[in-house]
């Protein structure tokens, strides 16, 4: 995961969208040509509804009841067979690199957002893909 | 193997002052298993938060799921009673530290619990929980223990690609219940062996083999299958040779209560062999 643009991200997930349960598939990533072509607020409320999806799947639990911003990632309830299924379908997106122990130690969901997001700007900034 | 479920202490061993009893003895050859379950009804209320510091009592009450505070808090009251029994100290005041990470020498390796006279060793100690079972293991060599949930057939389906090339072509020889049971059999073994080392999950899944062939296990290791029910699987590492003892012990549920000792309830069944 890479660190990223806090207060960015603070302001969106305090904004983030009640996803609907079921509203799309939950391991469904999300199109990488919109991801491209959305600016980037979008593209991290898009991963945001994607992490909680793939949360909320993993744990049992609706993606709205998923809180990306105010705790750990073990108080969410991820273990470590949990977390590496987490990093496993986060990584279907060839161009996702998640870290498992970091994605562990996580000070909270909001992390794992910032992590994809980062990673798609900073190849569209260098045009390097990171992963 | 088939470690002993309980037995005489092998030789070095260290009565501790204060404990006096066997069961608190942390000795060479030896490797004490405690099993905590989620408390219910009276228990689950009247729960001894007294003993926990102000982070794992906040940390307590921030799981989303109610019944994962719950293990949470039961399985850190029974840490500090049990090794405020072996280190002869009030369970509140039993004191944690991270040894260096092995990696990069940081203050983020094994938790470990400071001895009283710093000139003592310390006893090594290893708690893991999951989906209402805890368990806590203490040695005298660096330990780590493991327990889960058995995974769901699809999370096994898309975990299964993160494992060493040869506990995947195991896991492939067998479908349904049995590959449920198996995946989480191998991950509860690297799982334990990662914590015991020290690297945690900073060390890539795929790179060390905990399958069924145990001389293809990591050297200078024994791993242990300790525990095996028909939800949950637990697993043991410890460096250097088999424990002439393994005592795997349920933890007597009165020990979470307000001026609860430490103690085994009854007899646990022995447990499951490779």
């Amino acid at each position: 995961m890479t660190a990223n643009p806090t207060a960015e991200r603070a302001a969106h997930t305090r904004a983030a969208p009640k996803a609907p349960a079921g509203a799309a598939a939950p391991d469904a990533a999300p199109d990488r040509g919109v991801r491209a072509a959305a600016d980037h607020q979008d593209r991290i409320r898009e991963l945001d509804a994607y992490v909680r999806r793939l949360i909320g799947r993993v744990l049992g639990v609706a993606p709205h009841l998923v809180d990306t911003a105010g705790r750990p990632m073990n108080s969410l309830g991820i273990g470590s067979i949990a977390g590496l299924e987490l990093q496993r379908r986060m990584e279907r997106d060839p161009h996702v690199r998640v870290d498992l122990r970091r994605l562990l130690l996580a000070g909270s969901a909001a992390e794992l957002v910032d992590c994809p997001a980062g990673q798609l700007r900073g190849r569209r900034h260098t045009g390097v893909d990171p992963a | 193997m088939t470690p002993p479920a309980t037995g005489p202490a092998a030789g070095g061993a260290r009565p501790h002052p204060a404990a006096g009893e066997a069961e608190f003895t942390v000795a060479r050859g030896r490797l004490d298993l405690w099993v905590v379950r989620s408390p219910e009804g009276r228990t689950a209320r009247e729960l001894d938060r007294s003993v926990l510091d102000d982070a794992e009592r906040r940390r307590a009450d921030m799981f989303l799921r109610p019944a994962d505070g719950l293990l949470y808090t039961a399985a850190h009251i029974a840490l500090r009673r049990l090794l405020g029994r072996y280190l002869g100290v009030a369970a509140e005041e039993v004191r944690f530290f991270r040894e260096p990470c092995p990696g990069c020498g940081g203050p983020h390796g094994r938790p470990a619990a400071a001895p009283p006279d710093p000139t003592d060793p310390a006893p090594h100690f290893s708690l893991s929980h999951s989906g209402g079972l805890a368990v806590v293991g203490v040695a005298a060599v660096p330990v780590g223990v493991d327990v889960e949930r058995l995974p769901g057939e699809e999370t096994v389906e898309v975990c299964t690609p993160a494992l060493h090339p040869g506990e995947r072509a195991e896991l492939a020889e067998v479908g349904g219940e049995a590959r449920r049971e198996l995946f989480g059999r191998l991950w509860t073994r690297k799982e334990a062996y990662l914590k015991g080392l020290g690297t945690g999950l900073g060390r890539a899944p795929d790179r060390d083999y905990l399958g069924a062939d145990v001389r293809r296990h990591p050297r200078g290791w024994t791993v242990l299958d300790v525990l095996r029910t028909p939800t949950h699987t637990a697993a043991a590492a410890v460096r250097g040779r088999e424990p002439a003892v393994v005592a795997v012990r349920p933890l007597a549920e009165t020990c979470l209560l307000a001026g609860g000792e430490a103690r085994s309830a009854r007899p646990e069944p022995a447990p499951a062999a490779r």
